[in-house]
């Protein structure tokens, strides 16, 4: 798959309000760690160009509200995506209860052509605090059982994992990359906007 | 228990409740009466209406409605011998249209009053019974006859107060209206009170009167009708005059054209599906001011002797001014502007004078206050202190209740736990750059949070939702105080509650608004953003859930939010901020290189950069030319800044 084409890659986080979804974006694309991010709203993204497998891609990383009830306006940012990155809290156990239904309601939402293949990647964050409760081998029977999602432990705090996490969101996402340019015509956001290649040439006087 | 009951139990039952029915080009009002039920079985709840087995119909009224009531027996004798059938697509056609207007005119209201008084059963069927005979034989059941799933209902417009009797209009999700319900025997109150057993109600933002049904399932059609405003004032109460003349051919020439401008809009309306898949539930608002293109563009029907609808191009709006922003109203403004007894007066003009330049920050502390109706304007100082003493109370007892709640018994009360978690993330990182908010072990966030779970208590249905603490922050800083703080963003909380909502009803419906005002305002940029698949205006949400708070310096935002509170100088005037800041965007967004994710990123990107008195002078611009053009606006434009009530009133006070 060698091409010198540049890559878009749609990364969703989700997860409960105050996981840290936000701090992660902000350490993996800035190296910064804040304890003063605001709760989002609505929706944002980060972008950061990196290399995987030798070849150049942007990774578009997309951030929205924990709190459930806005959820019904992802659908808009969750469309097209190649990846998502479920974040629980290792110390907040309801973090972690309610990652069966984020996954769920992604799939739902994001409505990708492919449910089965779109990859996952789970990350238990804070693991720099001292009183944790959701167990590692809890966490990583939960996503064996969703069909071997990759599981890290992070700490967007201390920058633990962190750098990790995002490689194998991005190899994840860009196998489904792969996958997708065999369909290309299913994808026409991706014409890129800047040349004017795309344009039919108007030799035609109407 | 038999089998029958259940599965099926009856949960309200109201007799007396009249259909009325209006023939267009006909004079007379028939009533059928009947019965309307809602029952349930395992699964779903429904409303049903049945008539009673005889029909009614009133006699013309004689005094009041006198131009509308023409109907002679002659006309009716004449009527009978038209083939009826002729008449089914028309009218059922016409039943199925959201058309509130056609019921609720005023006129015919006062006839169908008379028509109760003097109630006779009519033998004579004319033209309108005779198509309902003939509906009723083909489909072997009475036509007005319903039974729809509750679920199926979107909105319910309801009478207004110091009617005769309550009537109930209720609109489909897919558009359809069913005839207007009259609670002639009363029951409507009970009828509300069953229905939100199994429904989710909530107050329409876009019109009076109005209950939304947990829409799930609104189409381009229903709005599209709604802009078109068809049957709305314009057209069907006009035709009485030409009726008068001419009944038979005016009647036809009318129906025609409704028949050939209906074919074209129905047909589509045949293939909407009913319900959509769930996974495109969420993007229905989307669709939902996907219409007709450019709003400006209006049907109308002409004067007397013209061929009929035609279209009205384009509403031209004058030049924009740029109203000039006053200076804030200062201490001794404020106390010219109170009696003897504290009591304050020329409370109309207080409020243009802050719409104009805002507060001096010596006096935002007392004047929040009222503008966010903690105090009435009319309280002497003595009630003023009556009413803090009982407030202060009232806020301490709420407090009480969950500080008193032991960990223990939290460990059981599981939406308490949530509430408070969430309030405690949320405190953490609201603010806390300002001096106020700053520092580790700072009192102040302590407050933030104590008003806030206070506020659960005080309204427990909503909760905590992501943004509250945003719009309280500012208060409290203020304020100073919890019980003031409290009040004050009850107050606040009461304007803006909608935005909360689970089911994001007022959200979708602010965001459904403002497209309206940029669809009219500006088709161009409009059609922009539909080409850039952005057209849902998400890039706007933070701005409307949160009033701005985060866009602007501290300092500005309790500016703009006293500007806001004012209400002036027409309903949703922060809707136009908004119209006005994507104005001054425009440059910017209209790029070709500029889409979705782009726009989202630059709009995300322009917090702390807005100027915001040129953004306001801009804003009341925009009202001013929207107001200079209001007999060219359409209703739905005319609804969101609310200048059909102003129009009235000023209706009301030259009469």
């Amino acid at each position: 798959m060698a091409s010198g084409k540049k890559v878009l890659l749609k990364v969703i986080i989700l997860g409960d309000s105050g996981v840290g979804k936000t701090s992660l974006m902000n350490q993996y694309v800035n190296k910064k760690f804040s304890n003063q991010y605001k709760a989002t709203i609505g929706a944002d993204f980060l972008s950061k160009d990196m290399v995987v497998d030798d070849r150049l891609v942007t990774m578009q990383i997309w951030d929205t509200a924990g709190q459930e009830r806005f959820q019904s306006l992802g659908v808009a940012f969750y469309r097209g995506a190649d990846c998502c990155v479920l974040v629980y809290d290792v110390t907040m156990p309801n973090t972690f209860k309610t990652l069966d239904s984020w996954r769920d309601e992604f799939l739902i939402q994001a409505s990708p052509r492919d449910p089965e293949n779109l990859p996952f990647v789970v990350i238990g964050n804070k693991i720099d605090l001292e009183n944790r409760v959701v167990s590692y081998k809890r966490a990583q029977g939960w996503c064996h059982t969703k069909n071997d999602i990759p599981y890290f432990e992070c700490s967007a705090k201390d920058n633990i994992n962190v750098e990790q996490a995002f490689q194998t969101v991005a190899k994840q996402a860009l196998l489904q990359e792969a996958d997708v340019e065999l369909f290309p015509d299913q994808f026409p956001d991706r014409i890129d906007l800047k040349s004017n290649d795309n344009k039919p040439k108007s030799d035609c006087a109407c | 228990m038999d089998q029958k009951s259940s599965a099926k139990m009856v949960v309200y039952e109201q007799e007396g409740v009249f259909i009325h029915f209006c023939i267009p080009g006909s004079d007379d009002d028939k009533m059928l009466g009947g019965i309307l039920t809602i029952f349930k079985d395992d699964e779903h709840s429904y409303l049903q209406w049945k008539p009673y087995d005889n029909i009614v119909t009133p006699p013309p009224a004689e005094h009041e409605a006198q131009v509308l009531s023409v109907s002679s027996s002659a006309v009716v004798g004449e009527d009978k011998q038209l083939d009826s059938s002729a008449f089914n697509h028309e009218i059922t056609s016409e039943m199925r249209l959201p058309t509130p207007e056609v019921a609720l005119d005023p006129d015919w209201t006062m006839v169908a009053k008379d028509a109760k008084k003097e109630s006779s059963t009519d033998e004579s069927f004319d033209l309108s019974m005779d198509v309902l005979s003939a509906e009723s034989q083909e489909s072997n059941s009475p036509q007005y006859t319903f039974t729809i799933p509750l679920e199926d209902i979107r909105c319910i417009k309801k009478s207004k107060k110091g009617v005769a009797w309550a009537y109930l209009l209720l609109e489909l999700a897919d558009g359809a209206s069913l005839p207007t319900l009259h609670f002639h025997q009363g029951g409507s109150k009970k009828f509300w009170k069953v229905l939100e057993r199994y429904v989710t109600t909530t107050k329409s933002l876009r019109q009076e009167n109005t209950i939304e049904i947990t829409p799930l399932n609104q189409n381009a059609l229903t709005q599209s009708f709604d802009q078109l405003n068809l049957f709305g004032d314009s057209s069907f109460p006009t035709l009485g005059g030409k009726f008068l003349e001419n009944p038979l051919t005016s009647t036809f020439n009318h129906f025609s054209k409704v028949t050939n401008f209906l074919q074209d809009f129905l047909n589509p309306a045949e293939t909407t599906p009913l319900t959509r898949p769930t996974n495109e539930r969420a993007s229905l608002i989307d669709d939902a001011t996907e219409a007709v293109g450019s709003s400006r563009i209006q049907f109308k029907q002409e004067g007397e002797g013209s061929a009929g609808f035609e279209v009205i191009t384009c509403a031209e709006l004058g030049p924009r001014l740029h109203p000039q922003r006053g200076k804030p109203i200062s201490p001794e403004y404020w106390t010219s502007h109170k009696d003897s007894e504290g009591r304050i007066t020329e409370v109309e003009q207080i409020k243009k004078d802050i719409f104009r330049g805002g507060v001096d920050p010596s006096l935002r502390k007392e004047v929040w206050k009222y503008l966010l109706g903690y105090y009435k304007w009319e309280m002497t100082s003595c009630e003023i202190s009556e009413l803090r003493r009982n407030k202060e109370e009232d806020y301490y007892r709420m407090k009480l209740q969950w500080k008193s709640v032991t960990p223990d018994q939290e460990t059981r009360f599981t939406p308490l736990r949530e509430n408070k978690s969430l309030i405690d993330k949320d405190v953490t990182r609201t603010d806390r750059t300002r001096t106020f908010y700053e520092g580790k072990e700072n009192v102040s966030l302590k407050l933030l949070n104590d008003v806030l779970v206070t506020y659960c208590m005080y309204n427990f249905d909503l909760g905590y939702v992501q943004g509250m603490s945003d719009l309280l922050s500012p208060i409290l800083e203020l304020m100073g105080n919890e019980v003031d703080a409290f009040w004050c963003f009850v107050g606040y909380m009461d304007i803006v509650q909608h935005n909360f909502d689970v089911n994001q009803n007022g959200m979708k419906a602010q965001l459904r608004d403002l497209r309206t005002l940029i669809q009219f305002l500006d088709p161009t940029f409009f059609d922009n953003l539909i080409e850039k698949d952005s057209k849902n205006l998400y890039f706007c949400f933070r701005w409307l859930l949160l009033r701005f708070k985060r866009e602007f310096s501290f300092e500005n935002i309790q500016t703009l939010w006293e500007v806001i509170w004012t209400g002036l100088p027409c309903d949703n005037f922060h809707l136009l901020i908004c119209v006005a800041l994507l104005d001054t965007e425009k440059p910017i967004l209209m790029d070709k290189d500029c889409g979705f994710t782009d726009i989202l990123k630059h709009v995300n990107g322009l917090s702390g950069k807005i100027d915001l008195q040129l953004t306001l002078s801009k804003a009341e611009g925009i009202y001013l030319q929207l107001a200079t053009c209001q007999r060219d606006l359409s209703d739905t434009v005319r609804d969101v800044v609310g200048l059909s009530k102003q129009t009235k009133r000023k209706q009301e006070n030259e009469n």
